[in-house]
């Protein structure tokens, strides 16, 4: 009986830290996206700031 | 808006690592191990360490999202509601923790996952509701601004099922234990330090996870002010 409580611990501790493991990995993947997206829009605000700025035919 | 250095990060992160090491050295070799005479399952009780700084944790974020709440109707300063909502996420992830823990020790200790009678587990487990509805309700709503007050709104009434769900087993003494000294008998000095350890190595964590999902929510706005300045229907 004994022996068969370490497994109870094991199991409580890893789903803690893959828990936590899943929840940095979720942040991580998140950040990068969103800071693609902030690049691409910065370009495409640049893009249409040069546009307004040709002069017209 | 709030800018963290890298460095200051950086630390925060470091820091907690070396926390959360020293509060598993605590908890598995410096605490001493229970008694087998009055105890089913000796060893699970180590459980109790990362179970009790998962609740406590829990507890905190959710205190952060009441007052961020509460500032943000006060002030309509949208910094508010970006720090309640991160919070309020990062509570939903320990209060899981605890949650899926607790009954993990329990039924190794007294061969039941939960009861539904005892009304420290079901407090815990509205609250945990509650604020998985807050994060439903600030992903539902199209109108940012709307879902900040409305959310705003909840998280402050969510807030109340915290000291509940902290002082139940002490009002109500069931199936959950009471953790420090009670009238059942108090726990060993060796294992509250090993405790205290635990709770300040989360909190310091949960600091970390704060600013990084925070950090998330500017860049959240960020693009929406960008999609503004190029027009929204030019971006997809």
């Amino acid at each position: 009986m004994s022996m068969n409580d370490i497994i109870y611990v094991y199991i409580a501790y890893t789903i803690i830290f893959l828990g936590i493991a899943a929840y940095i990995f979720y942040l991580h993947t998140k950040q990068t996206k969103l800071t693609q997206d902030v690049e691409l829009l910065e370009e495409l605000v640049k893009s249409h700031g040069k546009r307004k700025r040709k002069p017209k035919k | 808006m709030l800018k963290i250095t890298a460095t200051t990060r950086i630390g925060i992160m470091v820091l907690s690592i070396i926390l959360i090491f020293f509060a598993l050295y605590m908890a598995f070799i410096y605490a001493p191990s229970v008694d087998d005479v009055g105890w089913s399952a000796p060893k699970a009780q180590r459980i109790f360490y990362f179970h009790v700084a998962s609740a406590w944790v829990s507890y905190l974020a959710f205190g952060v999202v009441f007052v961020a709440s509460i500032l943000y109707l006060k002030t309509n300063t949208r910094k508010w509601d970006m720090v309640a909502l991160s919070s309020a996420e990062i509570g939903v992830l320990f209060c899981t923790l605890a949650i899926v823990t607790g009954p993990i020790w329990a039924k190794a200790e007294w061969g039941d996952y939960w009861r539904w009678e005892d009304v420290k587990l079901f407090m815990t487990l509205v609250l945990w509701l509650i604020f998985l509805a807050y994060l439903a309700l600030r992903s539902g709503t199209a109108d940012s601004e709307q879902a900040g007050r409305l959310a705003a709104v909840f998280g402050i009434l969510g807030f109340f099922c915290v000291p509940l769900s902290f002082a139940a087993n002490r009002i109500w003494a069931q199936f959950h234990p009471t953790v420090v000294a009670s009238d059942q008998g108090s726990i060993q000095p060796m294992m509250t330090h090993a405790l205290i350890v635990a709770v300040i190595a989360f909190s310091v964590f949960y600091v970390y996870l704060l600013i990084m999902r925070f950090e998330l929510e500017q860049l959240n706005h960020k693009i929406e002010d960008l999609k503004e300045s190029v027009g929204g229907d030019e971006y997809e």
